[in-house]
């Protein structure tokens, strides 16, 4: 068992350090303070939430401040690591090899069930540090209310960690009954992801509710979720509470580690394969050489649930976007007017776009897919294929999946809010044209930094640095162009906006070519050197 | 057909294959022993364009691997060791993909997926996935791609791991006909009696140095293979 962890664990830091750009220092500075950033704007947010919720502590519902947070972490924590979990548990790639040997399945899940428990751990110092932070600027540090509430924190990890691997487990039997798991996966991550943002966005009216229903939230956390009204109390520094919370908490931790224990075998035996007919007729059709490699990159990406969660769910965001703005046009145009006092019209178009560029950021397909090449490699350098032929079709690719979607979702949104059929169609050209630089930009960085020795697909798309750079880009890069188009508005003056944007659509062209050229010249001689 | 002249390849200060010479024409079958880490699989990777090298040139059919590559891949293929293909496409769908990279005609790689598939006894299995094949019936997928494009030259690594002794003995079959066609094979092995029974010439490597080479008469004399072979080893130790 200590030597599973100890793997497990140098195998984390391994893949953290190379996330980090490994031994490139420079890559090292800059993905450090990318991800710096990141944490302290997110952490900020957190900081301004419980500053709202602070009043609870002077009213006789104190403990809910803290029951609140558990209950936050709680909910972080599971849609944050509920598919890691899935993947880790039953999906590592060693499961086999290590149910081999002579070792207790229970220390095999025990082992990850530890590293994923430090994962679960930052989710919930993420949410309940901040919240003890404005606690003791509130009412001075307390020693025992310190170490109550990171013994909370371990707590709330493994109640968090106990029903996560719950989830992951039913996920799993769940999928195995599927043939296209990925694409029943990625809609059940959007949905999660969609009550994610909207929660975020209404951050500030769900306080302020919670701020005036506090009683009636009391009486149903005491009712309904007493283990919470426990733990509020514990972090205020009730020991029998606290003990309370533990005694729950090791209850369900083990009755879970149970079911983990009686069943991974099984899990693994049963191998979670959907049964498929050998004599499946076969594709008659004859391609292009980038034809089929583009066709290889779309069974791969619909495919792989770790690829299409992670790196295509942008793709549903699209149509959730365009669906929300049909739906909710009369409210939209209400609030739009208001922001935009009258001129709104014209920044329509912008909007849209602009949103789309921000969708393109979180659907950086083509930039894991040169790294997700792996063991697999030695199959496109053997064949009559150059670099800038795989980096274009593996680019085509990603524009099928995407620019038709965002070009025609911009172009509904833009004849629906009654945006000039010019500006309708500028605005649909500049939403493809991000989705491309987004492409192009992922390949270009993949280039730079790839990464072929991944010990699962999650590392080459989560902890890629070209993924995680592509979205920091694009997010900046929409802005800039969103920037641009109102900038040029403003410039050119009112009812000009045509001419600024297509200003901007040129130059978002010649920031195309050049990038592309730059993926299919140096990209291209890259790939074969891999 | 394959032209080794001078072929040195160095891995930081560690040489792993020095100053190789080989040449392999037109309807032989060229067999390549050596012990673990001799240098056989950089050899066969470098042949094939997989990895790069500064000393020594390595002609296909005439042209440089290095200076014009495609050229050179469209003229062979290459079948590793452990042939991990992609596991999300079935057989049939993997078939494909390789014949149109290699731009085969629907009828030609139609009757060679049915003709070769039928031999090494995995038609049926086709339509699968390939993340449920076993290793086995990775290597006859892998054998059918190289086939599917009929290159001229075939590279091989260790190609009998893990086939079933009806499969071993159809791929010996298939390697003849290639040769009688005239093709020719270049291919890694630790089965001594296989070099023995199936090659025209052979090379024992050793330490990254070639150690031996020519004819089968030429390398063995009046002994076997694997007498020579672990005298060679004897030597070193």
């Amino acid at each position: 068992m200590r030597i599973l962890i100890r793997i497990r664990l140098k195998s984390m830091f391994s893949n953290l350090k190379k996330s980090f750009g490994g031994k490139k220092k420079g890559i090292a500075v800059v993905v450090f303070l990318v991800v710096g950033i990141c944490l302290f704007s997110l952490e900020g947010l957190m900081f301004g939430a419980w500053k709202m919720l602070s009043v609870y502590l002077e009213t006789e519902f104190a403990w809910l401040y803290f029951a609140m947070a558990g209950v936050f972490a709680f909910a972080l924590g599971i849609f944050g690591t509920v598919f890691t979990t899935q993947n880790q548990l039953y999906q590592a790639k060693d499961n086999e090899l290590l149910l081999a040997m002579p070792l207790k399945p229970s220390a095999i899940i025990g082992s990850r069930v530890l590293a994923l428990y430090l994962l679960t751990l930052a989710f919930t110092a993420v949410v309940m540090l901040p919240a003890g932070l404005v606690y003791f600027i509130s009412f001075g540090f307390s020693g025992k209310i310190a170490v109550l509430l990171l013994l909370s924190m371990v707590l709330v990890s493994m109640l968090t960690q106990a029903v996560t691997c719950l989830l992951g487990w039913l996920l799993h039997f769940l999928l195995a009954g599927f043939r296209h798991k990925a694409v029943v996966a990625t809609v059940f991550m959007t949905a999660v992801m969609i009550v994610y943002f909207a929660g975020i966005n209404q951050l500030e009216n769900i306080m302020l509710l919670l701020v005036e229903n506090g009683g009636k939230i009391a009486s149903a956390i005491q009712t309904f979720a007493w283990p919470f009204y426990a733990l509020g109390n514990a972090c205020l520094g009730s020991v029998s509470d606290f003990l309370l919370f533990a005694v729950f908490v090791f209850i369900i931790f083990g009755a879970v580690t149970l079911v983990l224990k009686l069943t991974f075998v099984k899990a693994m035996l049963a191998g979670g394969k959907t049964k498929q007919s050998g004599k499946k007729k076969r594709d008659g059709k004859i391609r292009s050489a980038e034809g089929a490699i583009c066709r290889k990159e779309s069974k791969y990406f619909f495919f792989s649930t770790t690829y299409l969660v992670n790196i295509g769910m942008g793709l549903f965001m699209v149509a959730a976007f365009v669906g929300a703005g049909l739906l909710l046009k009369d409210k939209l145009d209400v609030e739009l007017a208001k922001m935009f006092e009258g001129k709104e019209q014209s920044a329509l178009p912008i909007i849209f776009s602009g949103a789309m560029g921000l969708l393109s950021a979180m659907t950086p397909i083509s930039a894991p897919s040169v790294s997700l090449e792996g063991k697999h490699i030695w199959i496109l350098r053997s064949m009559p294929v150059s670099g800038a032929q795989v980096l274009r079709a593996k680019l085509r690719f990603h524009c099928i999946a995407t620019l038709p979607l965002a070009a025609a979702g911009t172009l509904l949104l833009g004849f629906v809010y009654g945006c000039s059929p010019m500006e309708t169609v500028l605005a649909a050209l500049n939403a493809a044209q991000l989705f491309l630089l987004c492409g192009s930009l992922g390949l270009v960085l993949n280039m730079c930094f790839p990464r072929l020795d991944w010990p699962n697909e999650a590392t080459a798309c989560k902890q890629s640095i070209a993924v995680f750079l592509v979205i920091f880009l694009m997010f900046f890069i929409s802005a800039a162009y969103a920037g641009l188009c109102f900038a040029g508005n403003k410039l050119l003056g009112p009812g000009n906006s045509v001419w600024a944007l297509l200003l901007v659509t040129v130059l978002f062209a010649a920031v195309n070519c050049l990038c592309y050229l730059v993926m299919v010249k140096w990209g291209g001689k890259r790939f074969e050197t891999l | 057909m394959l032209n080794i002249e001078g072929f040195t390849k160095r891995y930081g200060c560690k040489i792993a294959v020095n100053n190789l010479n080989l040449h392999i024409a037109p309807g032989e079958i060229y067999g390549f022993i050596g012990h673990n880490g001799a240098g056989k699989t950089t050899t066969l990777k470098a042949c094939c364009g997989l990895l790069d090298f500064s000393e020594g040139t390595i002609l296909i059919d005439g042209k440089s691997i290095q200076e014009e590559p495609l050229a050179c891949k469209r003229e062979l293929a290459y079948i590793p060791d452990n042939p991990d293909l992609y596991d999300f496409l079935t057989g049939y769908d993997f078939l494909n993909f390789v014949a149109d990279v290699y731009g085969v005609p629907k009828k030609e790689r139609n009757e060679r997926v049915d003709t070769y598939g039928e031999l090494l006894g995995i038609t049926d299995a086709l339509g699968l996935q390939i993340s449920e094949y076993s290793h086995g019936m990775k290597q006859k997928v892998a054998i059918i791609a190289a086939l599917v494009h009929a290159p001229k030259l075939i590279l091989m690594d260790e190609p009998f791991v893990g086939l079933d002794p009806l499969a071993s003995h159809q791929l010996k079959q298939l390697m003849a006909k290639h040769c009688a066609e005239g093709g020719a094979i270049f291919f890694s092995t630790h089965v001594l009696e296989v070099a023995e029974k199936l090659c025209h010439k052979v090379a024992i490597i050793k330490g990254g140095n070639l150690a031996a080479s020519g004819t089968m008469d030429e390398v063995r004399g009046d002994s076997s293979l694997e007498d020579v072979f672990l005298e060679l080893e004897e030597k070193k130790a």
